[in-house]
């Protein structure tokens, strides 16, 4: 672990040099990329059409647009979540999840995160057997200094985020204890069951976090995400799932960790 | 060995996030009755008392007793029926019994997989049989927990010196 963060501090380090923007140096930028007009890394002078991403000075200098919009996309795939989720519950729970996001103007990256979980726990006899999908939806900002060729970033951000899940509880008790010594009442002995439940929970994410690039488009990254639930009304008679994809286990706020192996199309 | 020192605070992390498999919150609630009583003596002076005094409670239908001539309680906790929405108690005091009835219905909250299921109640109306008691009156009608007064018990009772 010591030795990847400090390859990732020389990384980001790294990242704060190397090429300069076409802009600063007079260049104009036709960002509709006509290798006509100019291929990219062509000899360029000052006053030149810059198409596409970069061009060359006569000096070797390389220069870049950043007025390309789209410049690429990235999957990640989290493995922090499911190794947490699988280690705090003992096994109980499980826990998937990944995210597209597509980087624009080498500053923004609006991002979709999927996953699924699956909890099967019980506590104190009764039993919780729940499974669902999630998504995400959001925008991430990267606070480092554009580079159009280092991916490296530290990011802050905001999510919306969305499960569905069924589940099922079984044998949950009835908290009555002086009536439940007179022997009239008989509610299935005081345990209740509830099949074929349905639930979906909205929340929200304040998140931040950072992403290196390794080698060429492979990527390591982490957030640390604050989660606050929407859902929070109950209606009468409702039996909540003890645990909710993608938000973790019920409750008004919650703190999540994600680490993730990404690579950049 | 040192090298092992920097998953101590990763274990100590999910040690801390580990969910509650006990439950550690209450899971009964109970109805909250309240005493304005006037005790009178041979001189007919009555005394406003507040506090319940060598009283006894029973709920209907139930064998074991919630308080046994218990002493200066400021306040009656009594559970209410789970299975049905009128509940029964006798009331000994001073001698006299009598039976407070109320009427309720009964909403089911799920707390947590370890706590399971708290029936909260909201009071409908309360009454009572006039041995001792006068009157009740409901001061809050939610039931929600343990620690609220929910009716109020006026009576007007004689001293034990009337007896002597």
């Amino acid at each position: 672990m010591k030795l990847v963060l400090k390859y990732e501090l020389v990384v980001l380090m790294m990242a704060m040099a190397a090429v300069v923007r076409a802009q600063d140096l007079g260049i104009a930028i036709d960002s509709l990329r006509m290798d006509s007009i100019a291929p990219a890394d062509t000899i360029i002078e000052k006053g030149d059409r810059l198409a596409g991403d970069f061009g060359r000075l006569k000096d070797g200098t390389r220069v870049y647009s950043d007025s390309v919009i789209y410049q690429g996309m990235n999957i990640k795939l989290d493995i922090a979540t499911t190794i947490i989720e699988a280690a705090v519950s003992k096994g109980k729970i499980m826990s998937f999840e990944m995210a597209w996001n597509v980087r624009l103007k080498q500053r923004y990256y609006p991002t979709l995160e999927l996953g699924y979980a699956k909890a099967d726990a019980d506590a104190n006899g009764g039993y919780h057997l729940g499974q669902g999908g999630f998504f995400r939806v959001g925008l991430d900002i990267n606070g480092l200094r554009k580079h159009p060729e280092r991916l490296n970033a530290l990011l802050v951000g905001v999510r919306v985020g969305t499960s569905m899940q069924k589940y099922d509880l079984m044998g949950v008790t009835v908290n009555s204890p002086y009536w439940e010594k007179s022997g009239e009442i008989q509610i299935d002995g005081y345990r209740l069951n509830f099949y074929d439940q349905f639930k979906a929970d909205c929340w929200g994410e304040i998140l931040a976090g950072c992403q290196v690039q390794v080698w060429e488009g492979l990527q390591f990254g982490w957030y640390v995400r604050f989660k606050f639930l929407f859902t929070k009304s109950v209606a009468q008679g409702d039996v909540l799932p003890y645990y909710i994809p993608g938000f973790g286990y019920r409750g008004e706020t919650n703190w999540g960790f994600n680490y993730y192996i990404g690579y950049k199309f | 060995m040192k090298k092992y020192y920097f998953i101590l605070p990763i274990i100590l992390l999910l040690a801390a996030c580990e969910p509650d498999e006990v439950c550690r919150q209450e899971t009964s609630v109970t109805a909250g009755i309240v005493l304005r009583g006037i005790v009178v003596d041979t001189t007919w002076i009555g005394k406003e008392v507040t506090t319940w005094d060598t009283i006894t409670v029973q709920g209907v239908g139930n064998d074991s007793i919630l308080y046994d001539h218990s002493t200066y309680l400021s306040v009656l906790r009594l559970p209410l029926r789970v299975d049905t929405d009128v509940t029964q108690f006798t009331l000994l005091w001073n001698g006299f019994t009598d039976t407070l009835f109320i009427q309720h219905d009964n909403r089911m909250q799920f707390i947590s997989m370890a706590c399971g299921c708290v029936i909260f109640h909201h009071i409908d109306s309360a009454w009572c049989t006039r041995h001792w008691m006068d009157s009740v009156t409901i001061i809050n009608s939610t039931i929600e927990n343990y620690e609220q007064d929910n009716l109020r018990v006026h009576s007007t009772v004689p001293d034990t010196t009337w007896f002597k």
